[in-house]
C-alpha cells in the first residue's frame, strides 16, 4: 500500500486528482471489460486528457515498471482490455474531441475515446458515415475498433476497421508519439498502421486517427426472409454470395434467438420459423439495388422460404432490424450464463458448419441459439447454460473447442472480430504452429519487446507472462 | 548464381545455403541488383493451389504471373481487381506485385494488395516455412504479419505463396487496360490537391486516374503537401519513424541481411 500511495503521488504530480482513480469501485468497475469470465482490479486507473498526457503516464510506467493497460468503453469480448497483475488501465474516456472534419476528402481526425457511433453522427448531414459498425457502436470506442479491428453486420460490403482508419497517432511502449500510415494510403512502405490495427492494445496505445469517411447509399432495400430449417436459410446464403451478389448485410438468427425475442419483447415471426435471414442492399442506383434484391429474392424462394418481407424506407426498414438488433440483449432471458464464440469460416462451408454447431450442442447437452454475420462466414453460436454447475461448465468448454477446431479444418479461423484477448489463448496453438507464432511474435518485437504495454495478451506463453489464473478459458461471456 | 525456383522444397534449401538472395523479378521501380547476391527466380514456381469460386478465394504460388492468374479465374467466374497502370508488365508475378505494393488502376474503388492478401507462406532467411492469415474473408487471429509483408520489399521473409480475395467477373473494376507506356514516377495526393497536381505537372503526367487521385508521369514527380511518390531505381525511405521500425523490423525478421540487400535505404 506504500508503494500504491507513492505512485499515486507521482502520477498526481503531473495529473489532476480526479483523473487518478483508485477506490474500491472504480477498481472493481475497471476490472474486465465484457469478457468477464477472468477478472483483475487495476492498482489505479488514469483518465488523460490528451496524447501528451499519454505518453507522460507510459513514460512514468516504464520508470517505474508499473504493466499498463489502454481502455475505451470496456465492450470488448475476450478480455482485451483485462488489466495486467500489479498494472494500471489508461482510459481513453477523457480523449473524446473530434479535432477536424475534412469533408471534400472525406476523412476526419478524432480522438481514440470517442463513441464509434458519434463520429457518424458528425457527418450524417453531409450524408457520410464511418462504416465499421459493431453491435455495441453507440459506445465502444474508435480506439476499440482499432484495436481489435472492429467489424460489424456491414463489413460484408464495406470492410473492417483497417479498411477505414489511414493513419493513426501512436504512443508507443516506451513513450514515444510518433505518427503511422498516411491520410493518402496505398503508398510504398511497411504498412506499420495496418500491423497496429487489431494488435489489440498490444504495441502501444492510439490516442487520434484519421478515419475515412463513406457516403451513405441514396437507395437501400431491407430484406428479413422467413425459413422452416435453418439449413435453407445457410443454403441461401452460400448461394447469394456465390451468384457474386455482394449485400451490405447478410445476418441469420435462429430459433434460439427468436425464443428469446418472443420472451423478452414478445416479438412475433411465421409460424413454423427456424431461422431468420435479414438481408440489405444498398446503393447508388435504384436499379441496381432492385436488381440485387431480386436476385436474393428469387434465391430465397428457391429455398423454400417462408415469407419474405422487404421495406425501403427508414422506419419500416429498423423494424426489420429489430430482431438482429435486440436478438443479443434478449438471450440474458435464456440462462443465468451466456457464452458467445466468434468463429470463421469460408462461407460456402456454412450450411455443414451450422449442422456441426447443432451436433457438438446436442451432444454434449447444452442450450445454443444463433445469430451471426452469415455473409462474412462470422458465426456467433451462444451456449446459454449455468456457470454455477462445474459439469455445465466443463460441457461448454469441450463443446467450445470442438467447434473452433472445426472451423480450423475447414480452413476458417478462431477469431473474425472479438480478437484472441485472454479469452483464446489457448486455442491460438490449434490454428497456428511454434515457428507461426514465433512470426508472429516478431511482428510484435518491432513496436514492443518488454512486459509493460497489455501484457500476456494474443500470443501464448510469452516470457515473463505471470498470466492470471483462469476460471475456464476457451470462451467469451 | 542465379536459380529458378519450381517447388517450396528447393526454394527452402536454396535459402538456408545462401548468404544473400535476391528475389522478385527486375521492375523500373526496383533497386539496382547488387553482384554478390544469388539471384533467385520464383517465376517458375507457379500455378494455383486452391480455386473456391464459392468462397471468392484463390491459394495461389506466388512466381504466378497476374494474367495467367486472371485466365485461370476467368474460367471459375472470378478475377482479381488488378488493373495493370501504363507501362506495367501485364503479367507480373504476384511476388514482385505484392512485394512492392504496386499501385494499379482499379485501387479507387476495389482497394489493393492490403485488401486482398488473406494470408502468405513465407520462407524465412533460416529457410523456415510459416503461415499467417487464413482463407477466411475475416479474420483477426492474431498480428496481421500479412500486412506487413505486403510492400515489404522481400526484405523481411521470401513470399511463397499467396491466399488472395476474388472478385466475381460482374464486379471486376470498370476500368479499360491503358497502352503500354514509359512511366517514370506514380504519384498520389488528396483529392482536393489533385488538379493543382496535374497542372503542376504538365506535360509529363502520362495518366491522371482522377477516381484514385494518382498520377503516371515521365521525369521528376512534383511538390505536393500530401501524399507519396514511387520513383523509378531509387527507393529510400526518408520518413523518419518508417526508417526507425523498417530497421527495427529487419533486426527481428532477417538480421544477418541475408534478403534483398540494397533494396531499400534506410
Amino acid at each position: 500500500m506504500d508503494v500504491e500511495r507513492g505512485w499515486l503521488a507521482e502520477l498526481m504530480g503531473f495529473l489532476r486528482p480526479d483523473q487518478v482513480l483508485t477506490g474500491a469501485a472504480a477498481r472493481r468497475g475497471y476490472d474486465c471489460d465484457a469478457y468477464t469470465v477472468d477478472r483483475f482490479p487495476p492498482v489505479a486507473i488514469v483518465l488523460p486528457e490528451s496524447t501528451a498526457e499519454v505518453a507522460e503516464v507510459v513514460r512514468w510506467c516504464n520508470l517505474r515498471n508499473v504493466p499498463f493497460t489502454a481502455r475505451g468503453a470496456g465492450t470488448g469480448l475476450s478480455g482485451g482490455s483485462l488489466p495486467a497483475l500489479g498494472g494500471i488501465v489508461i482510459s481513453t474516456k477523457k480523449l473524446t474531441q473530434i479535432l477536424e472534419i475534412d469533408l471534400p476528402n472525406r476523412q476526419m481526425l478524432a480522438q481514440t475515446g470517442i463513441a464509434n457511433k458519434k463520429l457518424s453522427d458528425a457527418v450524417k448531414a453531409a450524408g457520410l458515415h464511418f462504416a465499421p459498425d459493431p453491435s455495441s457502436q453507440t459506445v465502444a470506442t474508435l480506439g476499440g475498433n482499432i484495436a481489435e479491428n472492429a467489424g460489424g453486420p456491414h463489413t460484408l460490403k464495406y470492410g473492417v476497421t483497417a479498411s477505414h482508419v489511414v493513419a493513426l497517432t501512436l504512443v508507443t511502449p516506451e513513450g514515444d508519439v510518433v505518427q503511422l500510415g498516411d491520410r493518402v494510403p496505398g503508398g510504398p512502405g511497411l504498412d506499420l498502421a495496418g500491423l497496429v490495427i487489431g494488435s489489440e492494445g498490444t504495441l502501444g496505445i492510439a490516442t487520434e486517427a484519421w478515419v475515412t469517411l463513406t457516403p451513405l447509399p441514396n437507395h437501400v432495400i431491407t430484406a428479413l426472409v422467413a425459413f422452416g430449417t435453418v439449413r435453407e436459410a445457410t443454403e441461401s446464403v452460400a448461394e447469394i454470395i456465390a451468384s457474386g451478389t455482394i449485400p451490405a448485410a447478410l445476418e441469420i438468427m435462429d430459433r434460439g434467438i427468436l425464443g428469446a425475442l418472443k420472451a423478452a419483447f414478445n416479438l412475433e415471426y411465421p409460424v413454423g420459423t427456424e431461422a431468420l435471414l435479414l438481408v440489405e442492399c444498398d446503393g447508388d442506383s435504384a436499379e441496381l439495388v432492385k436488381a440485387e434484391m431480386a436476385t436474393v429474392d428469387a434465391i430465397c424462394r428457391s429455398q423454400n422460404c417462408l415469407n419474405l418481407e422487404t421495406a425501403e424506407d427508414e422506419v419500416a426498414r429498423q423494424k426489420l432490424w429489430t430482431a438482429r438488433k435486440k436478438g443479443v440483449g434478449a438471450m440474458g432471458r435464456l440462462a443465468p450464463s451466456i457464452v458467445t464464440h466468434d468463429g470463421v469460416i469460408p462461407r460456402s462451408k456454412l450450411p455443414e458448419m451450422l449442422d456441426t454447431v447443432y451436433e457438438v450442442a446436442s451432444r454434449h447437452q447444452i442450450g445454443v441459439a444463433n445469430i451471426f454475420h452469415a455473409g462474412d462466414g462470422n458465426l456467433h453460436p451462444c451456449f446459454y447454460f449455468d456457470d454455477r454447475d462445474p459439469d455445465q461448465v466443463r460441457r461448454v468448454v469441450e463443446a467450445g473447442e470442438e467447434i473452433m477446431r472445426r472451423c480450423i479444418e475447414l480452413g476458417g479461423s478462431i477469431t473474425g472480430e472479438h480478437g484472441i484477448g485472454v479469452e483464446k489463448l489457448d486455442l491460438m496453438g490449434l490454428m497456428f504452429s511454434p515457428a507461426d507464432l514465433e512470426f508472429q511474435a516478431q511482428a510484435k518485437r518491432i513496436f514492443n519487446d518488454g512486459a509493460l504495454c497489455n501484457p500476456c495478451k494474443i500470443l501464448p506463453n510469452q516470457k515473463s507472462c505471470v498470466e492470471h489464473k483462469s476460471r475456464w478459458r476457451g470462451m467469451a461471456w | 548464381m542465379k536459380l529458378g525456383v519450381d517447388s517450396l522444397d528447393f526454394l527452402q534449401n536454396a535459402v538456408r545455403e545462401s548468404r544473400a538472395i535476391r528475389h522478385m523479378s527486375p521492375h523500373p521501380f526496383r533497386n539496382a541488383p547488387l553482384p554478390e547476391a544469388d539471384e533467385l527466380d520464383l517465376r517458375s514456381y507457379r500455378g494455383l493451389i486452391e480455386v473456391h469460386p464459392a468462397d471468392q478465394v484463390v491459394v495461389v504460388r506466388a512466381g504466378t504471373g497476374i494474367r495467367d492468374l486472371q485466365t485461370e479465374l476467368a474460367t471459375q467466374g472470378q478475377g482479381l481487381p488488378w488493373v495493370p497502370g501504363p507501362g506495367e508488365e501485364e503479367n507480373l508475378d504476384l511476388v514482385t506485385a505484392i512485394g512492392m505494393n504496386l499501385p494499379h488502376l482499379g485501387m479507387a474503388t476495389h482497394g489493393s494488395w492490403r485488401e486482398w492478401v488473406l494470408g502468405l507462406t513465407v520462407v524465412q532467411p533460416s529457410g523456415e516455412i510459416v503461415h499467417c492469415g487464413s482463407r477466411a474473408v475475416k479474420n483477426v487471429a492474431g498480428y496481421d504479419v500479412q500486412r506487413l509483408l505486403v510492400g515489404a520489399r522481400g526484405t523481411l521473409g521470401i513470399i511463397a505463396e499467396v491466399i488472395l480475395r476474388t472478385c466475381p467477373l460482374k464486379a471486376l473494376p470498370d476500368v479499360a487496360v491503358t497502352q503500354a507506356a514509359q512511366v517514370d514516377f506514380i504519384q498520389r495526393t488528396l483529392p482536393t490537391e489533385f488538379p493543382s497536381l496535374v497542372a503542376a505537372l504538365g506535360d509529363a503526367v502520362v495518366l491522371a486516374d482522377k477516381a484514385a487521385s494518382v498520377v503516371y508521369g515521365v521525369g521528376e514527380p512534383a511538390e505536393a503537401s500530401t501524399g507519396w511518390v514511387l520513383t523509378a531505381g531509387r527507393y529510400a525511405i526518408a520518413d523518419r519513424v518508417q526508417a526507425k521500425y523498417w530497421q527495427r523490423a529487419k533486426a527481428e525478421f532477417d538480421p544477418s541481411g541475408k534478403l534483398n540487400p540494397g533494396e531499400v535505404q534506410l
